[in-house]
């Protein structure tokens, strides 16, 4: 952040700009574009977090009864990368995607109708997108903090006092809910703000929103464009401190209406299902179908308008395809594996010596990721490894690491430590401890906590681009410059096999917990 | 190996729980501690075990057999420990958890196995080395959570209200085992239930400030 700062306040040597100035500051407002794409990004960044929030408080008691059911569609959900979901957002609805197929016979269009669905000017498509990763994750979020409430006895006493189920949720659960979503929230908030990827896939590019275009002006060859690419960065970082500030204001209203509802009494009403129902619905059937249209595309010879079904799909075309994704695979997995692995180590050290999740880990969850990049990509130049493997696996874990402490502090905690007090009595040292206590009665956390890392890793598109430097590519990195192209065959095989691995550590950690 | 603590006392900030008190407990005796809630009886158990938590603060020194042990690390200290919760690890059967504590000077898999089986019929549960932890009732959880810690061979044993969670046959049968089964260390008791004081045990109180 320093050295996006300090670039933003026109110093940057390569170019011999040695005295502060507002030199990025005039160039970016020199863009044309600026406005409306400020504009758009704050639209899909506050649309996409209210209408994740919403739909996660909303289909929290339906959770609450289906854990087990609802936890396939979630788990998928949240291991599919953003770029990957996206590609499959938009073979289901771009003029020529499945549902405009489906409409087909009754519009009786032989050709794709002339109407914008992906790539809208208002971002709809990238918040359509945006929710469906987002609501899921913060539905994990509350899955997990569920167990630690006692939601059934709080319901039995609002119910035994007249309170009807949904009031007794809003008014009773929900409140304690805030406490584990608040943080994840505004994660939310600034991970929409500084996405990229999906955008790049399904969102307007005349102009495109400001990560777009910090992204492209970042690795433009001109150096005189990271002058405005350092402001724009800044803007961003404004606009996720006061989304932050509203979003804790916001909660506070949110506690003052909720306990004035309460303090007029009870009242009955209804249980809230039927909208949880309007609202998972079709949501999940965006996301299954999503999901499910990948190999459909992967393996097709042809797909012609308005057939409902691939022409020729053959499991050696899907094979021929995938193959050709080998290389950036082994980058994806090489990564994943050692920036996962480092993080959880790192997650250990610092749990098992009694700290809790580090906050300075956790705040960089809540800048937008171009911000941070930004400066970490002039930092890794100066140190002269940018491009490198090993520079993309640092940049990896400052991402990985903070998601896999909080999928790992809870649990942590949960665990009475009184089994560690209990092991040094009976002779164990710390390290004995450590290997015989403290991880096996965590085993299932920590397979958890490596899946979550994993899959992170395997999603992160701009660390890479910036660290990478356009030498090293993941499969997140392919799915989106496939996801560019005209060719969604070749796109839905990269969003396929960047699904199919983070799927593979769920699918694991899932069976052995 | 007589137990002794000398000006032993437990803080909260500025709020002395447990003010400087001596004790000694010879082997064979039992030294009942009780006090109310929140006294500072546990966390003082704590101290002894080297496992107070940071919000507290320990003085004092701990001797066992004439060693001063205050600071010598939690697993060397000898003091086995008994809670109210029997704290089985889940993830070992029965006989991993008795192997857990068992002296290392007993070596070869096979000689180790016997020796836990061979205890395990002393606590009247034969052939169940192999056994899940989760399907022992409450009082076989118990009588395990004993033996794993004699096995251990403490010098001395400390009782976290190991009995609160039992009921009333199951207590009397627990501790008529415990006294026999330590019937020659020291045995330093928490507890808030003067039937669980010993024939032979006495009761100090150190925790009323």
């Amino acid at each position: 952040m320093i050295a996006t700062t300090t670039v933003a306040a026109g110093l940057l040597p390569a170019l011999n700009r040695s005295a502060p100035s507002f030199e990025a500051w005039s160039a970016l407002l020199e863009w044309p574009g600026l406005a409306a794409s400020v504009a758009l990004t704050l639209r899909i960044a506050v649309v996409s977090t209210a209408a994740s929030l919403a739909t996660a408080l909303l289909l929290t008691p339906w959770l609450e009864r289906h854990r087990r059911a609802a936890a396939p569609l979630l788990l998928s959900l949240l291991a599919t990368p953003h770029a990957a979901l996206a590609v499959g957002v938009s073979a289901l609805i771009a003029s020529s995607g499945l549902f405009t197929r489906l409409l087909a016979p009754l519009a009786g269009w032989q050709v794709p109708p002339d109407v914008v669905t992906a790539r809208d000017p208002l971002g709809l498509a990238v918040m359509l997108a945006l929710v469906l990763k987002e609501a899921a994750f913060l539905l994990l979020v509350a899955r997990a903090a569920l167990p630690r409430l006692d939601v059934a006895g709080t319901l039995r006493v609002a119910g035994s006092l007249g309170h009807g189920p949904a009031r007794a949720w809003a008014l009773t659960v929900h409140p304690q809910l805030w406490v584990s979503l608040k943080l994840p929230v505004m994660a939310v908030l600034a991970f929409s703000l500084g996405s990229a990827d999906v955008p790049l896939v399904l969102g307007p590019l005349t102009p495109p929103p400001l990560a777009v275009e910090v992204a492209r002006w970042s690795v433009d060859p001109d150096l005189a464009r990271l002058l405005p690419a350092a402001a724009a960065s800044m803007v961003l970082v404004a606009m996720s401190v006061i989304g932050v500030l509203a979003i804790h204001v916001a909660g506070r209203a949110a506690g003052t209406a909720i306990r004035t509802f309460a303090a007029a009494g009870p009242a009955p009403g209804g249980n809230g299902r039927m909208m949880a129902l309007a609202v998972a619905g079709p949501l999940s059937a965006i996301a299954a179908g999503a999901l499910a249209t990948l190999p459909l595309w992967a393996g097709a010879a042809s797909w012609r308008f308005p057939d409902l079904v691939p022409t020729g799909w053959t499991s050696t075309l899907l094979r021929t395809r995938l193959s050709g994704l080998f290389d950036p695979a082994v980058a994806t997995v090489g990564v994943g594996l050692a920036a996962t692995a480092l993080a959880l180590l790192l997650a250990v050290v610092r749990l098992a010596t009694g700290a809790g999740a580090s906050r300075l880990a956790l705040f960089v969850l809540l800048l937008p990721q171009p911000a941070m990049l930004f400066g970490a990509q002039v930092l890794l130049v100066r140190l002269g490894i940018d491009g490198t493997m090993g520079a993309v696996l640092m940049l990896h874990l400052v991402y990985v690491l903070p998601y896999v402490l909080l999928a790992l502090a809870g649990p942590w905690r949960a665990v009475d430590a009184r089994y560690a007090r209990a092991a040094a009595a009976l002779g164990a040292g710390p390290l004995r401890t450590l290997l015989r206590v403290t991880l096996p009665l965590r085993a299932t956390p920590l397979l958890a906590a490596a899946a979550i890392g994993f899959s992170v890793s395997c999603g992160l598109y701009l660390p890479t681009v910036f660290a990478g430097g356009g030498r090293i590519e993941t499969l997140a990195t392919r799915t989106v410059a496939l996801g560019l192209g005209a060719d969604r065959r070749l796109a839905a095989a990269a969003g396929l096999a960047a699904a199919a691995l983070p799927l593979l550590a769920f699918a694991s950690a899932w069976r052995r917990r | 190996m007589t137990l002794e603590l000398r000006a032993v006392s437990i803080a909260l900030g500025p709020r002395v729980l447990i003010p400087p008190f001596d004790l000694t407990v010879a082997p064979g005796e039992t030294v009942t501690l009780m006090g109310p809630s929140g006294g500072g009886k546990s966390s003082l158990l704590a101290y002894l075990t080297g496992h107070l938590p940071p919000a507290l603060a320990g003085s004092g020194r701990v001797s066992l057999g004439g060693g001063d042990i205050t600071a010598r690390p939690a697993h060397r200290r000898g003091l086995g420990i008994l809670f109210q919760d029997d704290l089985l690890f889940p993830h070992l059967s029965v006989g991993g958890n008795l192997l857990f504590g068992l002296s290392r000077s007993l070596a070869g898999r096979a000689a180790r196995r016997a020796a836990v089986e061979a205890a395990l019929s002393e606590i009247e549960l034969p052939g169940g080395f192999d056994r899940d932890v989760a399907t022992l009732s409450g009082g076989q959880r118990a009588r395990v959570a004993l033996l794993r810690a004699m096995l251990a061979q403490p010098r001395a044993l400390l009782l976290d209200e190991p009995f609160g969670r039992l009921d009333v046959p199951l207590r009397a049968r627990m501790r008529e085992l415990v006294w026999r089964m330590a019937a020659k260390i020291p045995v330093l008791l928490v507890t808030h239930d003067v039937a669980d004081v010993p024939p032979n045990g006495f009761v100090v109180e150190p925790c009323i400030t």
